[in-house]
């Protein structure tokens, strides 16, 4: 059998940036969408 | 050989992954950019360039004069506007209803041009039969269902003037005007809302990568002259002249700002008519294209080469393959239940099928972020709804894309094989 420990290695840490950088932009997005919401909406419901 | 389809599965969605972070990324730059510049619009015009707005109009009795009637109060200079509408080969009222509209006291001293056109080459043809009345500096297109907001051309050329030696197009923001009609109008909105607003953005605010996407948008008349007019024979003419500007050293800029509407297809059908035509054209501008990833052509051309190469061909494959593996295992796990002896073709050694699940699992949470982050800028769009659509999209709608996509690059081998000219095919519009 062939011996993939060499590319779980690598899964484990590009699993591990991508994670931490989708964590970031996750707090970005939120962090834009709360100003808009404060910005602009009114508490009306949108079609 | 099943290892090899896992591990190639594995790599090419981390690829699709890091493409869509550093998309999002720019995007959120962008947003954060301009939200810090104020919006201005222009108010002294007079030394902007003289436009022609072509609107290529096939069978459009629908919609035309409401479009005709927003370009005509467009808040641009009159005396710098001349308006060409083509009613390419109509068969419907689509030119009465225009010369009603020419009547009227109000646009009967507008430079107005009904071109009554029966050539062939589609919406192409359409405009370069056009562009031989167009006397102004640039051509501004607009679809016959476009609707174009007060200030969109006056923001597009806002932009150009911004560098008017190097950008050789600019191109606006369009939305879905019929958004709500159902769940795949719904859906639709949300692609669209999500490659103008993180995709567009993203693309230009790092790269300054622009692609026109067939109206609302403006291009410098002396280049189309330089480059022949529209190909006639590309099924996406747009994107067949955005790399045709990219070669000529011209960037095709982003004006966000500049808002027109555009009706999309509201039935199954026509909807994937409509997008196995994008497909293939597409497709074929790939390959007309991909000789520049081994030459000496830019940078940016590359980039933009390889951005469309690795969405239609390599990810699609990375997908489809991974998407056969699931289904495999899960196929064969349930017949597991009453043939204990059945075995999987696809076993793998270690927890890389593990990894494989991650890896899909972070380009499905990347695609819903990625959603919403285009709702949150679209004010009054993040709402409860479209979050779930936005959730469940990627398992309805999306799938079509594979179906789509096999199917358009099918008939392109067939069309090659057999000869075959491709037929232009316009969408069907809706009341």
């Amino acid at each position: 059998m062939i011996d993939y420990r060499w590319f779980i290695i690598l899964c484990i840490i590009v699993s591990s940036l991508f994670t931490l950088a989708v964590i970031i932009l996750t707090i970005f997005t939120l962090v834009f969408r709360a100003r808009v919401i404060q910005k602009y909406d009114r508490g009306k419901p949108h079609v | 050989m099943s290892d090899f389809f896992l591990i190639f599965s594995v790599i090419s969605i981390w690829i699709a992954v890091l493409e869509a972070i550093v998309i999002m990324a720019g995007a959120i730059k962008f947003i954060f950019r301009q939200n810090r510049s104020p919006l201005t619009i222009p108010a002294n015009m007079e030394h902007y360039p003289t436009v022609s707005v072509l609107v290529p109009a096939h069978n459009e009795e629908i919609v035309i004069a409401s479009t005709v009637e927003h370009i005509l109060q467009l808040n641009y200079p009159a005396r710098k506007v001349q308006v060409i509408i083509i009613a390419d080969n109509c068969t419907d009222r689509t030119a009465e209803n225009l010369k009603a509209l020419k009547n009227k006291d109000a646009y009967r001293d507008r430079d107005f041009i009904i071109l009554e056109r029966t050539g062939k080459g589609g919406k192409s043809g359409a405009l370069n039969d056009a562009r031989k009345l167009a006397t102004g500096e640039w051509l501004c297109v607009y679809d016959a269902d476009a609707a174009p907001e007060r200030n969109a051309l006056a923001f597009l050329v806002q932009k150009a003037m911004e560098e008017p030696e190097l950008f050789g197009a600019v191109f606006g923001r369009n939305k879905a005007r019929n958004r709500s009609q159902n769940f795949l109008t719904q859906c639709i909105n949300l692609e669209l809302v999500t490659v103008q607003r993180v995709h567009h953005t993203g693309l230009w605010e790092l790269f300054k990568i622009g692609t026109i996407p067939g109206t609302n948008f403006i291009v410098k008349s002396a280049l189309i002259q330089e480059i022949g007019g529209w190909d006639e024979e590309a099924i996406t003419e747009d994107t067949a002249i955005s790399f045709e500007i990219l070669t000529r050293g011209q960037l095709i800029a982003l004006a966000p700002q500049a808002e027109a509407y555009q009706q999309e297809p509201e039935r199954l059908s026509v909807y994937m008519r409509q997008r196995e035509r994008w497909s293939k054209g597409n497709y074929h501008v790939i390959i007309d294209n991909i000789h520049h990833l081994f030459r000496r052509s830019s940078w940016r051309i590359k980039l933009h080469v390889l951005y469309y190469a690795a969405s239609y061909f390599w990810f699609m494959v990375a997908i489809i393959i991974s998407d056969i593996i699931f289904i495999t295992n899960i196929v064969y796990q349930i017949i597991a239940l009453f043939v204990p002896s059945i075995v999987s073709p696809f076993i793998f050694g270690g927890d890389i099928f593990v990894y494989l699940m991650i890896a899909w699992a972070l380009m499905y949470y990347i695609y819903v972020l990625q959603i919403n982050l285009a709702l949150a800028a679209d004010i009054g769009q993040s709402n409860v709804r479209n979050f779930i659509v936005s959730v469940v999209s990627y398992f309805t709608y999306s799938q079509l894309f594979l179906v789509i996509s096999v199917r358009a690059f099918y008939s392109l081998i067939m069309d090659k094989i057999f000869r075959r000219k491709t037929k232009w095919y316009k969408t069907e519009r809706f009341d």
